[in-house]
């Protein structure tokens, strides 16, 4: 027994070693996004166990704190400038607020359990997202961290983050372990099996799962500040979307709930799963966009196919580029964003990406949204010809704000452009349940 | 801001107040009555969109006859998924996370027939509308209205006044003692969840005529249906369709006098008020 636990701690010793020289041993930075993503989803697939895995309360509102940490370092270090370093607690601080402030009113109510809490927790995730998007903390466009300055720790960017996650998923496991072995992970549980039973023996309900709640979110907002940086531009959809909770949730059951190490299990199997079958999704445009702000690549595409429906791009960083063409094919992706925004990405073995950014809102009417260097918020949603040469644009159109939202452009593509790759489309009119509004 | 713009953004609130009532009848039914939390019922109603868009760009099927495919079909689709969440004893609480899985297959089977472009079914009456003093009245709307208005009477006739409506309730507020007195909650519970599909239906062939198709724009539905639930009340039809309308209105009003972005922010902040002060409510 003795020689089995030594063995373990050895073997985990020398793990942690090797997952922290991972990169500084010229690892490609695809592979360190890579296992950047799965720290992400470790630390916030732990920190949910924390509070919803161990008693049974199962928040759907986790992407309140994760989003409030998201803009918490976009604010200050993307808007003010503050060396990032002081984001992550800070972001941590303003999630564990916002939690004790939820916690205190909602705990008190015997009836908010099961999946009134679940709701609860998801319409407070959807309030503070309008309250983002609608203030000058999002304001709809979006934030760019483009000028972030991360701490140099010897390696590349996507190194720093691929650390900075790193850390965050040890800690959360860490702190989640600890929290199951000590008095207040034995109550929690017994929370978890009858609530009721549980205060009558004597286990502080109230304050136990309002510590939970804290710490549970206190991981969740401090994820999300490593998070912003390494998506490079945040926005509400992305930041608040479904995806958040619901993975997290599956990831959890997945793994065990009720165990410290079960939902890290879950969220590595469904992240690998994921990748497999998706892609790299989303997230890696945002990352693209990092890339290129730090290392003045010239321009960044992501391109990930996924049936047709697609997510797209390719990065464009070369090694990057190179990897993916030989391990894909990709033929011409189409990048939807919310509606009607489409990128156009040809993608050939040895040549280099071709792309072509559009929006379309009128039938047979194609547009794209065009735009030049620095922002030009006119020429989106007009008759704007794409030229060749000219930039890309991320583009985000709400559907139920009637909102059209687009961030900063890349560096021109000079040459890049083929123009015979827009894609027409029979693109609907704008929504109605939008117009009605008009 | 004159007060003729406001009403008139109220009246289009209350009639897409009527969409959201008829999406959230079904929903609120199966809650309610078969305790499963069906989150694939926003997901059925928008393959039946699909259904009736592509009926009627292909064939030009009416949206009529095409409600004639659609309902049989939905209801045994409704069926055929009840015998699988049946034959797997799903609790309430993970029937969202297998109605949630269900979702993710119908949005990919969506998706891989009809991509991910975004479908807008045009039809030549889409654009009618009546004319009321100084308001106009889309007479879609005003018939997805009166459609909602209609199915939540006669949901609400059958569950107060017919022996079927007694026994589902019975069966729903307590299965043993209902099944001792010779109710058969199984066979009930495969009728409900056959009609609450057809109602999902129903739903899809309205939301194909308003807005635009995407398979992405089945979330968007989610959050403000589930608060509708809510508010109205769990197997409570007329309430459904009430909290619909009373969400509508909020919203339509919230787009005009504020600004549209913030309309999410009403449904929401109404449910959790709800929620927090008035728990009995529910």
């Amino acid at each position: 027994m003795a020689m089995t636990r030594r063995l373990i701690q050895a073997a985990s010793g020398i793990g942690l070693v090797v997952l922290f020289a991972i990169p500084y041993l010229g690892t490609p930075d695809f592979y360190l996004s890579y296992l950047y993503i799965i720290f992400f989803w470790i630390a916030l697939a732990t920190s949910w166990g924390i509070l919803s895995g161990y008693t049974g309360y199962w928040s759907f509102g986790h992407a309140a704190f994760f989003g409030a940490g998201v803009y918490t370092a976009a604010t200050l270090a993307g808007k003010l400038e503050a060396p990032f370093l002081v984001t992550i607690p800070a972001a941590a601080a303003l999630a564990v607020l916002l939690s004790v402030v939820i916690g205190v009113i909602v705990f008190r109510i015997k009836s908010l359990r099961a999946e009134f809490f679940a709701l609860l927790t998801l319409s407070v995730a959807f309030v503070i997202s309008a309250l983002i998007s609608n203030t000058w903390i999002d304001g709809g466009a979006g934030v760019f961290l483009g000028n972030i300055s991360l701490p140099p720790l010897g390696t590349s960017i996507p190194g720093v983050i691929y650390l900075f996650g790193l850390i965050i998923a040890i800690s959360s496991l860490v702190i989640s372990r600890a929290v199951l072995h000590s008095r207040l992970g034995i109550g929690l549980l017994a929370i978890h099996d009858d609530e009721d039973v549980a205060e009558v023996k004597g286990v502080p309900t109230f304050r136990y799962k309002l510590i939970a709640f804290a710490i549970s979110s206190a991981i969740a907002g401090a994820a999300g500040a490593v998070h912003a940086a390494y998506v490079g531009y945040v926005t509400v959809g992305e930041t608040f979307s479904i995806t958040v909770p619901l993975y997290v949730v599956l990831m959890s059951i997945l793994g065990g709930a009720r165990h410290w190490a079960g939902p890290a299990i879950g969220a590595t199997l469904i992240t690998v799963a994921l990748s497999l079958f998706v892609g790299a999704g989303q997230a890696e445009l945002g990352r693209t966009v990092l890339v290129e702000r730090h290392e003045s690549a010239p321009c960044a595409l992501l391109v990930v196919q996924r049936e047709r429906g697609l997510v797209a791009v390719d990065v464009y960083a070369h090694h990057l580029l190179a990897e993916m063409v030989v391990e894909r094919e990709f033929g011409i992706a189409l990048f939807h964003s919310k509606l009607g925004a489409q990128c156009a990405v040809r993608v050939e073995e040895g040549k280099r990406p071709a792309a072509t950014f559009g929006c379309r809102a009128e039938q047979k009417r194609r547009f794209a949204a065009v735009v030049g260097e620095g922002e030009d918020r006119g020429s989106i949603g007009q008759d704007a010809e794409l030229r060749a040469g000219r930039a890309v644009c991320v583009v985000e159109v709400e559907i139920r704000g009637l909102m059209l939202r687009y961030a900063e452009l890349r560096a021109p593509l000079a040459g890049l452009i083929d123009e015979d790759e827009i894609l027409r489309g029979n693109g609907g009119r704008r929504s109605r349940r939008a117009s009605s509004g008009e | 801001m004159s007060a003729t713009l406001v009403a008139q953004s109220a009246i289009g609130g209350a009639l897409l107040g009527g969409i959201y009532g008829l999406l959230a009848l079904g929903l609120s039914l199966s809650w309610g009555l078969l305790r499963l939390v069906n989150l694939s019922h926003f997901a059925l109603a928008f393959l039946a969109a699909y259904v009736t868009y592509q009926l009627g760009t292909t064939f030009n099927f009416p949206a009529w006859l095409s409600l004639l495919v659609v309902l049989p079909v939905f209801f045994l689709a409704g069926i055929a998924l009840h015998s699988v969440f049946m034959m797997f004893r799903v609790s309430e609480f993970s029937s969202m996370l297998v109605t949630f899985g269900v979702t993710v297959l119908i949005e990919s089977l969506i998706q891989w027939i009809w991509s991910a472009d975004f479908r807008k079914y045009e039809t030549s009456y889409a654009q009618e509308t009546l004319r009321v003093g100084p308001f106009f009245i889309p007479v879609l709307e005003l018939t997805a209205f009166a459609c909602a208005l209609v199915l939540a009477l006669c949901a609400w006739i059958v569950l107060r006044h017919t022996m079927l409506g007694k026994a589902l309730r019975a069966a729903a507020y307590d299965g043993p003692t209902a099944a001792a007195f010779g109710i058969n909650a199984n066979k009930l519970s495969y009728l409900l969840a056959g009609l609450c599909a057809a109602s999902a239906g129903v739903a899809g062939i309205f939301i194909a005529l308003t807005s635009t198709l995407a398979p992405s724009q089945i979330e968007a539905w989610i959050g403000v249906v589930f608060a509708v639930v809510i508010i109205g009340g769990l197997a409570n039809p007329l309430g459904a369709l009430a909290a619909g309308v009373l969400i509508g209105v909020s919203e339509a009003i919230t787009m005009a006098v504020v600004n549209p972005a913030w309309a999410p922010l009403v449904a929401f902040s109404i449910l959790i008020a709800l929620l927090l002060w008035k728990p009995s409510w529910l």
